[in-house]
């Protein structure tokens, strides 16, 4: 649905963008990370046909964004890390307004605005006027705008930025719906733990570089992490930790917090080993899991934390 | 902790300013737009220097030694007087620009509050901010002083009116500086800010003067001599004007009123309007740190909130919590795009009183929805009021006095209203793309399929709606004048072809300049600047040039400049076609030619350079014609580079 190629946008003497290329398959949430100035947005900027890239191309549906920047418009739903806010309308009207930009029907205007006040939980706030909203029921309103037009690709910058704990679940529970609906949604965030949950595809970018872009398994491959394993015993864990770290198999081995952290050694993909060797020595196994990497872990591991 | 060392803590400099003042000054010197400044008022400073040394260079060259010994002295005068004038109106306008974000930057910024945690004063505040921009005006005061000091050399030029001039100005400059200071506590825009200190100024220096005149003619000329000079101590541009009399006769004013004097109404005018701001800021800034944003707007838009927001659902018709699981089938995408049979939306029903249907143009109807008066505050309202109550007082009594079958009145007041016309739409017409930009709407609505064309027609249409009301007054002095048959029916129709094309001339350069500029300001003050440049300056210069020029011959090019000029243009066809003598003038003008109604009607009379009706009328279709164009040109650019610098 969307395919980056080469993708490069400088400003000045700044490259914010240089030579990205990626790929999102229809219907996929994906999650694009990366440090403050990473260039997150400039790539959504592009995306939304607001920059103009450097060089390189990007596609939308199958869409030159350069080229068919209208109709590529009319397949895209962007919500930026900003709400813009019309001062003088109310919630009803300003989704009306964005109706009629997007070309809508009249007939068919009130009844969508309406559908996406409710989806959002907004109905109660439709007679209010636009800046007099808290950030969370602006941040509410921006994704209504962005559902008015019904898109086929939702890109948004930081949605749930500034919303309640509450307000977060229900944002996500609602983008896991939108990609039951075959939504494609290219979505960032600094709340790691978030896209973790409801993306099938995330990129790390640094510096204006892609340096990574896969599913949440090829970051386990990628960081060599499914080779980490945590057994609990039965008994202090000590002299089982001190069993296991003797082996040549394992990189190392520590009790901790009533468990025993393993790490094997690059290429060692035989979980059987430790359970083998603890029962052979007469310790009771009580639990043994490999550890999922977190994706701030792997967002930490990945990047430098440096900034353009 | 010493007496002596206690009170220095209270007195010093800096207890006035407190750290503001450093941090302005670092701000300012990092801001390419004051280098800029000084710049563009030290070229133009010259300039006008130049070209007055051209037209008094053709008088010193003639006659023998002594003459030219005199000759030069009195051109010392005339340079020192120039640039003194231009000091003392340039310095003016500076002032209100520079003074008019002072406070409403900080509200802007959302940091006004933020200042109001930390033990900084409102005095501190208010005193910093006009320290700093005051610190700006020494320097661009201090540009010129070494012209007005070497040109001494000449003769004739004294100390006193070096001395009176620099400290009139300085004064007035500060009195209308810290009026724009005031005005920016309450708005947010700084072109507001700038129009209602014009506004204000216009009222004090311009509009009571002339109440004054009226009244003392009234009186048969008793207690002349008193309100004279009242005015010459709390009118600086009287005091100015009696400064310059002085200098080139002096000991020939009547009035025996000090410059120290006047100078010294106008500082102590300052420091009551400072007081009053001083005060004001902490309230406006407490309210902003509870969330409260302006003294009056926010306390209006509640009270609108509470007029419109529904009465609680009941809870049989509340949604539940968890009302997003239910209403999402409603959302897909079929869904959402299928026509609902019959059930109309629940809330659009109940809301419906507030909330207004869009037709058309989305971003017309956006512009046409808001209210011409609906964000215009109070004190505008009644700075409005007295404005036009003075106009028209001015109006009724010269009518009164019978003055009205004569041009000239006609002339001035279309002038001045025009005026009034002219200056919120040069400025109303380049906040239509920047005011977007500000409240981060624009890249919405670029994001959206919208054609470029679309939303500029949207924009102008706004434009032109709300700079209506400016030209009304206009509009009805000349339409009541020509239904009483003081002013011919063609003046009207010739008055709204010029108007029209100028309407849509300023409203290209806005719309461009909002597409080349982030801020409000910066559009707003360009959009002035292009007016003033090409309807002031490129007039004055050229006619000083063809005034002074004694080999090329300037006035093909003086004529091209200052034919579409409107000003002249409205006064031109008022002054021909009004009052009851309005056939009697044959004074010669010496541009392409002279405006109907003078006779001959049917022929071009080439020796006198007159023009038929048909001439005339084609002259200003021809303008009109010529700014629409130019007007249509720029919208086009502007539609070019709308989807450039977005952010």
């Amino acid at each position: 649905m969307i395919k980056i190629t080469g993708l490069t946008k400088t400003y000045g003497r700044l490259t914010a963008l240089e030579s990205l290329d990626l790929h999102i398959a229809s219907g996929d949430i994906f999650g694009f990370i990366g440090p403050n100035g990473a260039g997150k947005t400039t790539t959504m900027r592009v995306l939304a046909t607001l920059l103009e890239p450097t060089a390189g191309q990007a596609w939308i549906d199958g869409l030159d964004v350069r080229r068919h920047g209208r109709e590529v418009r009319r397949r895209v739903g962007y919500m930026p890390d900003f709400m813009g806010v019309y001062d003088d309308l109310k919630v009803f009207e300003y989704l009306e307004f964005f109706a009629a930009a997007f070309e809508l029907p009249r007939g068919q205007r009130r009844k969508t605005v309406s559908d996406v006040l409710e989806l959002t939980d907004l109905t109660g706030k439709s007679d209010a006027l636009v800046d007099s909203l808290s950030r969370g029921m602006q941040q509410r309103l921006g994704l209504a705008r962005v559902l008015v037009h019904d898109p086929k690709v939702l890109i948004l910058d930081e949605p749930a930025s500034g919303l309640d704990p509450r307000a977060r679940i229900e944002i996500r529970e609602l983008l896991k719906e939108l990609k039951r609906m075959g939504k494609t949604i290219m979505i960032s965030s600094h709340i790691l733990s978030e896209l973790e949950e409801m993306c099938d595809h995330v990129g790390i970018i640094e510096k204006g570089r892609l340096i990574f872009a896969g599913t949440m398994d090829q970051i386990h491959e990628r960081l060599g992490l499914s080779s980490r394993l945590i057994v609990r015993v039965a008994g202090p864990p000590e002299p089982a930790a001190a069993l296991l770290a003797g082996l040549p198999q394992v990189e190392a081995a520590k009790a901790a917090e009533g468990a025993i952290r393993i790490t094997l050694r690059a290429g060692q993909k035989d979980d059987g080993l430790i359970a083998r060797t603890l029962v052979m020595a007469g310790i009771d196994v009580m639990g043994l899991a490999s550890e999922r990497i977190r994706l701030d872990d792997a967002f930490l591991s990945l990047t430098a934390g440096a900034v353009q | 902790m010493s007496v002596a060392a206690s009170i220095w803590r209270h007195v010093r400099p800096a207890a006035f300013t407190g750290p503001i003042l450093d941090k302005e000054l670092r701000v300012s010197s990092r801001r390419r737009r004051m280098y800029v400044l000084r710049t563009a008022y030290l070229l133009l400073m010259l300039l006008v220097v130049a070209f007055t040394w051209m037209q008094i260079d053709r008088d010193i060259s003639r006659g023998d030694s002594i003459s030219r010994i005199e000759q030069m002295s009195r051109s010392g005068m005339i340079i020192v007087a120039v640039t003194a004038w231009f000091q003392f109106l340039a310095l003016q306008l500076v002032a209100i620009v520079l003074m008019s974000t002072a406070i409403s930057e900080e509200i802007h910024h959302g940091t006004l509050g933020t200042l109001m945690t930390t033990p900084i004063t409102g005095l501190q505040i208010v005193g910093g901010k006009l320290a700093s921009r005051l610190w700006h005006l020494v320097v661009l005061l201090a540009i010129s002083l070494p012209v007005l000091t070497l040109v001494r050399i000449f003769g004739g030029v004294s100390w006193t009116f070096v001395v009176s001039s620099t400290c009139i100005t300085l004064s007035t400059a500060l009195f209308l500086g810290s009026v724009s200071l005031y005005f920016s506590i309450f708005n947010r825009r700084s072109y507001s800010v700038v129009l209602k200190t014009i506004r204000t100024a216009v009222v004090l220096y311009a509009l009571l003067p002339a109440l004054l005149a009226m009244l003392t003619a009234r009186s048969g000329g008793r207690g002349s001599m008193t309100i004279l000079r009242i005015l010459a101590y709390i009118n600086p541009y009287f005091t100015m004007a009696l400064a310059t009399t002085d200098l080139q006769r002096p000991g020939s004013n009547p009035f025996a009123v000090s410059w120290q004097g006047s100078c010294g109404v106008v500082l102590a005018a300052t420091a009551l309007v400072l007081g009053v701001s001083v005060r004001i800021v902490r309230k406006v800034a407490l309210r902003q740190a509870t969330g409260e944003a302006g003294l009056f707007i926010r306390r209006r838009r509640r009270k609108r909130e509470d007029l419109s927001l529904p009465p609680p659902l009941p809870a049989s018709v509340a949604p539940p919590a968890g009302a997003l699981s239910m209403s999402l089938p409603a959302a897909t995408g079929e869904a959402m795009n299928a026509q609902a049979p019959a059930a109309k939306p629940r809330r659009a029903r109940r809301t419906s009183k507030g909330i207004r249907e869009i037709t058309g143009s989305p971003v017309v109807w956006r512009e046409l929805r808001q209210g011409t008066l609906r964000r215009v505050g109070v004190f505008s309202i009644l700075g409005t009021c007295v404005l036009l109550g003075g106009l028209i007082t001015m109006i009724a009594y010269t009518a009164w006095e019978g003055e009205m079958k004569f041009s000239e009145p006609h002339t001035i007041f279309v002038c001045i209203l025009g005026l009034l016309g002219l200056l919120p739409t040069i400025m109303l017409a380049a906040t239509g793309i920047t005011t977007e930009k500000e409240s981060r709407a624009w890249p919405l609505l670029l994001a959206t399929p919208m054609r470029e064309s679309k939303i500029l027609w949207g924009k102008a249409v706004g434009i032109w709606r709300r700079c209506l009301p400016a030209w009304m007054p206009l509009a009805l002095y000349v339409l009541v004048f020509t239904a009483v048959g003081l002013i011919h029916p063609i003046v009207p129709l010739c008055l709204a072809l010029t108007a029209a094309g100028v309407i849509v001339f300023l409203t290209g350069t806005g719309l461009y300049l909002g597409t080349l500029l982030r801020r409000t300001t910066a559009a707003v003050t360009a959009n002035i600047c292009v007016a003033l440049a090409l309807w002031v300056l490129l007039p004055v210069l050229l006619i000083m040039a063809q005034i002074g020029g004694k080999e090329v011959s300037w006035a093909p090019v003086t004529a091209l400049i200052t034919w579409p000029n409107p000003g002249v243009q409205a006064g031109m066809i008022t002054e021909k076609g009004s009052g009851e003598l309005r056939n009697r003038h044959t004074t010669e003008i010496g541009w392409p030619g002279r405006l109907w109604p003078n006779p001959p009607p049917n022929s071009y009379d080439r020796s006198s350079q007159k023009m038929t009706l048909a001439q005339s009328a084609a002259t200003i279709f021809t303008c009109t014609a010529g700014y629409t164009v130019l007007g249509a040109l720029l919208f086009w650019r502007a539609g070019r580079r709308m989807r450039k610098n977005i952010f």
